[in-house]
């Protein structure tokens, strides 16, 4: 009994146990029904999966407990390696030099929709459908909509360790949520995320520089997406115009949030809590392939859980704000 | 002997609407100066001016007796004018502590230094004589009193004229 109600309390508590929870009991379940899934090769699957979209789902964990949303991040990731590659082959830029170049305008498409969501006050929802379709419109132009080969400098180390190695993504991946989770709870840009997201006139009136946030969270989300588009095109071996299927990225990546126990109403979320959906992500969609369901059931099971997931954090919250657990 | 606080000849237009006309206000050291009107008399705005949040259109205002031009609130807050808000200014989904460093907080570079601002927050309430069982709670589990009690507390530790 102690156990059971300390064990609940730990689960409405922290909200990243919740979908903990979840993760290892799919993992248990799938491994039941096919012993390859935790084969060393098949882990790798998992984790190249889920690497990319935790990356970007950590961006948007930021924005979104900050009050705003990025639909563009998506576009910027399949955007980010072409960049790259037009530095290399076009101006003979080295490759490292390349790829920074590549996050420094990413940086840049973050800030533009920061500045017209913050400053001409569009909402981001609409601003970065906007950036979301223009950006769309850089990659089918300037790639005449074909694929493209890594650009000879990029590749052999610099390929490897930025995404084709086995573990690259997932090992760059747990940095970068380490690194975010820190920021998020344990610095002044968190709090001050928190407090624009949470009570944005009060954060204000504390002297807290609203627009300065969030715009830095929008140029923070465009790098991140930068960031995994990049090792996502190294792992795959090609710049696809393609690549994240569109809104897949941003999509999943906002649903990794969600899942994860992040409210789009701002003001809460986490870090770790994303990275977890990402993982449940992938393990389903990997799950699903091994025991012979057809893809086209993991979008029930997705939109179910974020139903779910939804309506459980609202309860929970609900439990929280009364001072129950 | 110069005032703590002095504002001369304040204006302040939202478009068409004249928040404030000519205003005028003289603060000595340790004075307390109650500020009354009917909605929309404008005593928020002049307020808002006071603690940097607003710019005035016109006129200027004397701290110590030196003109000062208030960049910000962060700006105000710096020559020692801080503001306690009615209703707005607690964050509940940030802890007791939080809220009562916001903006203030005390940092160990890079890193938030939670013990020393736990610790400070506990004996300032203390010394208030508030009781909140836990300055580690979120504002949105407080009652509106204690919510009350926090606003005021957090206003009346900073080094305000």
């Amino acid at each position: 009994m102690g156990f059971a109600r300390t064990a609940g309390e730990a689960l409405t508590r922290r909200r990243e146990a919740s979908v903990a929870v979840v993760a290892i009991g799919l993992m248990i379940y799938f491994q039941l029904s096919a012993p390859v899934f935790l084969t060393h090769d098949n882990l790798v699957n998992i984790a190249q999966a889920a690497a990319p979209t935790a990356i970007v789902a950590v961006g948007i964990v930021l924005l979104l407990v900050s009050g705003e949303i990025d639909l563009s991040v998506g576009m910027v990731f399949a955007l980010a390696p072409f960049l790259m590659r037009y530095a290399v082959d076009f101006y003979g830029v080295p490759a490292i030099p390349a790829i920074l170049l590549a996050f420094v305008l990413a940086a840049g498409i973050g800030f533009v929709n920061g500045f017209i969501s913050i400053r001409l006050r569009v909402p981001s929802f609409v601003t970065t459908l906007g950036t979301f379709y223009f950006l769309q419109g850089v990659v089918l132009t300037t790639s005449h909509a074909y694929p493209a080969e890594i650009p000879e400098p990029a590749r052999g180390d610099i390929q490897r360790w930025l995404g084709a190695g086995d573990w690259a993504e997932l090992t760059w991946c747990l940095i970068i949520v380490g690194v975010f989770h820190v920021v998020l709870t344990r610095t002044r840009w968190g709090l001050h995320t928190i407090s624009v997201g949470g009570n944005l006139l009060g954060a204000t009136e504390a002297g807290i520089k609203a627009t300065r946030i969030k715009i830095g969270n929008f140029m923070i989300t465009s790098v991140l997406g930068a960031f995994a588009g990049i090792m996502e095109a190294f792992r795959v071996n090609t710049i696809d115009p393609n690549l994240g299927g569109g809104t897949g990225v941003t999509f999943t990546a906002i649903s990794a949030a969600v899942i994860g126990g992040t409210a789009l109403a701002g003001g809460s979320g986490t870090v770790i809590g994303a990275f977890l959906g990402a993982v449940v992500l992938a393990e389903l969609q990997n799950g699903f392939n091994l025991i012979g369901i057809s893809a086209n059931p993991f979008f029930l099971v997705l939109g179910t859980a974020i139903l779910v997931s939804m309506v459980a954090n609202q309860y929970l919250s609900r439990l929280r704000r009364a001072g129950r657990t | 002997m110069t005032e703590a606080l002095q504002v001369e000849h304040v204006a302040k237009r939202f478009g068409a609407l004249t928040a404030l006309r000519d205003v005028n206000l003289r603060l000595d050291k340790g004075e307390v100066l109650g500020l009354i009107g009917d909605n929309g008399a404008g005593k928020s705005t002049l307020i808002k001016i006071i603690c940097g949040f607003h710019r005035p259109d016109s006129g200027r205002i004397l701290v110590d007796g030196d003109e000062i031009v208030l960049r910000s609130v962060d700006h105000a807050r710096s020559v020692g004018i801080d503001t306690v808000y009615q209703d707005l200014a607690l964050v509940n989904e940030l802890s007791v502590y939080h809220n009562m460093f916001l903006n203030r907080e005390l940092v160990h570079w890079p890193l938030l230094n939670n013990r020393a601002m736990r610790k400070r927050a506990k004996a300032h309430l203390d010394d208030m004589g508030i009781k909140i069982p836990d300055v580690s709670i979120e504002v949105a589990k407080l009652s509106g009193g204690q919510r009350q009690e926090i606003k005021v507390a957090r206003y009346k530790g900073c080094v305000c004229k």
